[in-house]
């Protein structure tokens, strides 16, 4: 008796805790007490200074992972019968379309959602190192980018799924790109399709990557990119709220007698969480409980509210069951890929391969390209800075426009096709390489105008943002049978049907 | 204070934003619980309490109902709506709680093996009007009402449903019910399509070869010369009526075709369809074995000769039949030649008698009454066949000496 209530009281130890130090340790070492810190600042709380992006994807992410369990329990991997699970989810299972529906749209915004993110967190400079001992905002944006191509990957594995005209062609479209690559393209694609053609090896394996692999990694960086703004001391916006709170000195602490408490124990050296006891006041900042926790709930709340809305207005597209000897026309990659495929279609070497690499590389080295340890945290705060984020949206878009009209003008296989036999010519002489090469030399122009590299890092940065808009738009809505131009008012070709 | 205003709105839109998503959780809910079927189901129980007992009413099904058919991987949801299919004395009600117009093709056609959508058309997965009926983008075999045959001037309501026909009566020369495809079946051989086309694997290479015609894909079709609807359907129709003016260049002639005929002919293309199809299902399928000239020749001889008998009835697989140069290929039983006088000694009978009672042999009691069941009018001819043999198998050998 006295044996099975010992076990009892075990499994509820942390009710009736048996000594005072497990009463310590119970409120010590519980994750979810620990998460937030103690203090947030009013600043770093506000709507408008991150818009929640980060909380948005995450939520975004969490939603996908509960709608994506229950689907798996009804969609069935194989070329046989993926579509037609599909259709049973569409019309015989209860709320089937809706959770269809919602982990498509959730899909898509997520996709949005990161790139907003990444937008903000460039245009707060809020991937320099800031004044904080320890911190590695620059480490962090590196994170944040693989987040963003791991985010990319599983929208574009998940995009298989469904198996209908829709899913195949872009698959087609979009691994035929890797077979780009120098040397070792073919060997590429192959990989990636298990075969020469997609098929059902391509299918579990885009399927295990969907619901299993890359979801496991995403978590685990995901999981490390939010530990990692506590260690940085928290938003990027206590830089600010550090450099306004004057009543205190960080270099007044004693660094040797303060401890800093981690989950596991006592931390090595002071953490930032000590100085936040200097920054943050009652005048500056909020409890995170319950204040912090209300927003987040808002923001989960919101963002299942507007999720939902749209997935009841719009249900998820189903076309034909998939058809390899069939090509719909155009078929087109999903849309985040259709700048890409835009410029693929000029050149399949620097559309497909040289410019996604540069541009995550890119993304990738702005810390180390931008090291101007200053203004962090701050939306764009300086004349010279807005001006070049204009200018460069500005050449961005005349730039981009101006690559599509030579495009669809100066066909460079029908031009040079007299002239230069080989494929290097067509990959080297097109407009994508123009676009490429006008923006490096945006980049060194703004810096030498301008002086400063963050300057110069804005203009490039949102000439790249304006391209990339417009390389979308044209690419989903402007795009037509045979990748033809259409004005929004032109009405495509009609598509014979059976009967 | 900035503070508790901040505190304050934030309490403000957290309470709206709850309510707010508890009305799109209300309203998701309600959504899925209003289907369109849950409107007809409902109904169709008034209709039915019409034509039947109160307690057949009570056991009509609820919630969405299926035929599925495994053989031809079909999944049809018809039923769903269409619940009075099979209740007699429905015929004049409207869609979709009617009888089935034509019960009696139940009869050769039960409904759990073949469903609906193979001889209708639409979309069987689907269980609204629209998506079910087909008429949707991304799904090609739409329901061949009456309505589409009228877009094209095709009085019979039914005409279309031939093409779904066809799909498994293909090889038939002629089919009861089908008068569209029975008319083009004839017009291929008084026009010798075949001539020029390739048409259930025999034919020509003049023309390009018709086996799966009505598989090719609308997309596939020449349309630069084209005018009007496109679809397969009128490509094929308006191709029949000037071929020249269809594809220019070609070789095909005008055939001088009547609007029936070019709308026969029509429904046949769009029938020969590539269908996954168990061999079951298709009448007049043979599988044929090949055999070589001279196994053929002896097969033809065997048949033809005087023992014929016994090569249909299997006989032969265990008795030989010197008389008329049969040779089991097993040799189990005696030499049929002399089964006038094995008879007498084995069984102490006559071959009368042993033919209509043949207890006496373990063996042939099984086989007559399992196996080899014959008429008496067949014992009697088998009783002479065997007499007749051996007297004159006798009569040969006493002359040869």
């Amino acid at each position: 008796m006295t044996a099975i209530m010992a076990f009892l009281n075990k499994l509820i130890w942390s009710w009736r805790p048996e000594s005072n130090r497990e009463a310590g340790d119970a409120i010590v070492k519980n994750f979810l007490l620990h998460w937030f810190p103690n203090r947030v600042s009013i600043k770093g709380l506000s709507w408008g200074y991150s818009l929640w992006l980060g909380t948005i994807s995450f939520t975004l992410f969490l939603i996908l992972c509960v709608t994506g369990v229950a689907l798996m329990f009804l969609y069935v991997p194989s070329v046989e019968r993926a579509y037609w699970s599909i259709k049973d989810l569409q019309f015989a299972v209860s709320f089937g379309y809706f959770l269809r529906s919602l982990h498509r749209i959730t899909a898509h915004l997520m996709v949005g959602v990161v790139f907003l993110h990444m937008f903000r967190v460039f245009y707060t400079g809020a991937y320099k190192k800031g004044s904080f001992k320890r911190s590695a905002r620059s480490l962090n944006w590196v994170l944040g980018v693989i987040l963003l191509v791991l985010t990319l990957l599983l929208s574009f594995t998940g995009y298989l799924l469904p198996w209908d005209q829709l899913a195949f062609w872009a698959i087609t479209v979009g691994t035929s790109i890797a077979s780009a690559v120098p040397v070792f393209g073919q060997m590429i694609r192959e990989f990636i399709l298990g075969g020469s053609l997609i098929g059902q090896n391509t299918l579990i394996r885009f399927y295990v990557l969907h619901v299993f692999f890359l979801p496991v990694i995403l978590f685990a960086i995901a999981a490390w990119h939010m530990w990692r703004v506590r260690k940085d001391g928290g938003l990027a916006a206590m830089e600010m709220v550090k450099e306004e709170s004057s009543t205190t000195e960080t270099s007044d602490i004693d660094e040797k007698s303060s401890k800093s408490y981690a989950l596991m124990g006592i931390a090595k050296g002071t953490s930032v969480h000590i100085y936040d006891r200097q920054i943050l006041t009652s005048e500056n900042s909020l409890s995170s409980s319950p204040h912090l926790t209300r927003r987040i709930t808002i923001v989960i709340i919101l963002t299942l509210l507007i999720s939902s809305v749209l997935a009841l207005l719009f249900s998820a597209p189903l076309e034909e069951a998939a058809n390899p000897s069939i090509t719909p026309n155009p078929a087109k990659a999903p849309w985040y890929f259709l700048g890409l495929q835009e410029l693929v279609s000029y050149s399949a070497f620097m559309g497909g391969v040289l410019i996604p690499g540069l541009a995550v590389l890119g993304l990738m080295l702005i810390p180390w390209v931008d090291r101007e340890n200053k203004l962090v945290g701050r939306w764009l705060i300086q004349p010279a800075d807005k001006k070049w984020m204009y200018i460069g949206a500005m050449v961005g878009t005349a730039l981009t426009c101006l690559t599509i009209f030579v495009g669809i003008q100066f066909p460079s296989r029908e031009l040079l096709g007299g002239i230069f036999s080989s494929q290097i010519w067509f990959d080297i002489l097109n407009p994508a390489t123009g676009l490429l090469l006008t923006m490096i030399i945006l980049f060194f122009a703004a810096r030498k105008i301008s002086g400063s590299a963050r300057t110069a890092s804005i203009a490039l940065f949102s000439c790249f943002v304006a391209a990339f808009i417009i390389l979308t738009v044209v690419g989903t809505w402007l795009r037509g049978p045979n990748w033809g131009f259409f004005w929004p008012w032109e009405i495509w070709p009609e598509m014979p049907v059976r009967f | 204070m900035k503070k508790d205003k901040i505190i304050k709105t934030d309490k403000i839109i957290f309470a709206v934003a709850g309510l707010l998503f508890a009305a799109i959780t209300f309203a998701t809910i309600v959504k899925d619980n209003v289907p369109e079927w849950k409107y007809y189901q409902s109904e169709f129980k008034y209709i039915a309490a019409e034509v039947a007992a109160e307690e057949a009413v009570s056991k009509i099904p609820s919630g969405i109902q299926q035929i599925w058919v495994e053989d031809l991987d079909r999944v049809d949801r018809c039923v769903t709506c269409h619940q009075g299919i099979f209740w007699p004395g429905l015929e004049n009600k409207e869609q979709p709680y009617a009888t089935h117009p034509q019960m009696s093709l139940f009869n050769d056609h039960p409904p759990e093996k073949y469903g609906c959508t193979i001889c209708h058309g639409g979309q069987g997965y689907a269980v609204d009007y629209i998506s079910a009926h087909g008429f949707v983008k991304f799904w090609e075999e739409p329901l061949l009402a009456g309505a589409v045959a009228s877009d094209y001037n095709i009085s019979e309501k039914a005409a279309l449903l031939e093409t779904n026909c066809n799909v498994c009566h293909r090889y038939e020369r002629e089919t009861k019910g089908m008068p569209f495809i029975n008319h083009a079946k004839d017009l291929i051989q008084e026009k010798a399509c075949w001539g020029c086309h390739v048409i259930n694997g025999e034919g020509g290479t003049i023309g390009p070869e018709l086996n799966h015609i009505g598989e090719k894909h609308p997309e596939n079709f020449d349309w630069t010369n084209f005018s009007g609807f496109r679809s397969a359907f009128n490509w094929h129709l308006q191709h029949f009526d000037e071929p020249a003016q269809i594809v220019p260049g070609t070789v095909m002639p005008k055939m001088g075709l009547q609007t029936r005929d070019r709308q026969a002919l029509a429904l046949l293309m769009m029938s020969w369809k590539d269908e996954n199809l168990p061999t079951k299902y298709i009448p007049g399928f043979r599988q044929k074995e090949q055999l070589r000239p001279e196994e053929s020749s002896k097969r033809q001889e065997l048949l033809a000769g005087d023992g014929a008998f016994f090569i249909e009835k299997g006989c032969f697989v265990c008795h030989s039949i010197k008389a008329f140069g049969i040779k089991s290929p097993t040799e189990k039983g005696p030499d049929l030649t002399f089964a006038l006088d094995d008879t007498r000694v084995r069984f102490r009978q006559t071959l009368q008698e042993f033919v209509f009672d043949p207890t006496q042999s373990g063996t042939m009691s099984i086989i007559f009454s399992t196996k080899i069941i014959l008429t008496d009018e067949e014992k009697w001819e088998l009783i002479n066949i065997l007499t007749k043999a051996n007297h004159e198998y006798k009569k040969n050998q006493n002359n040869n000496q």
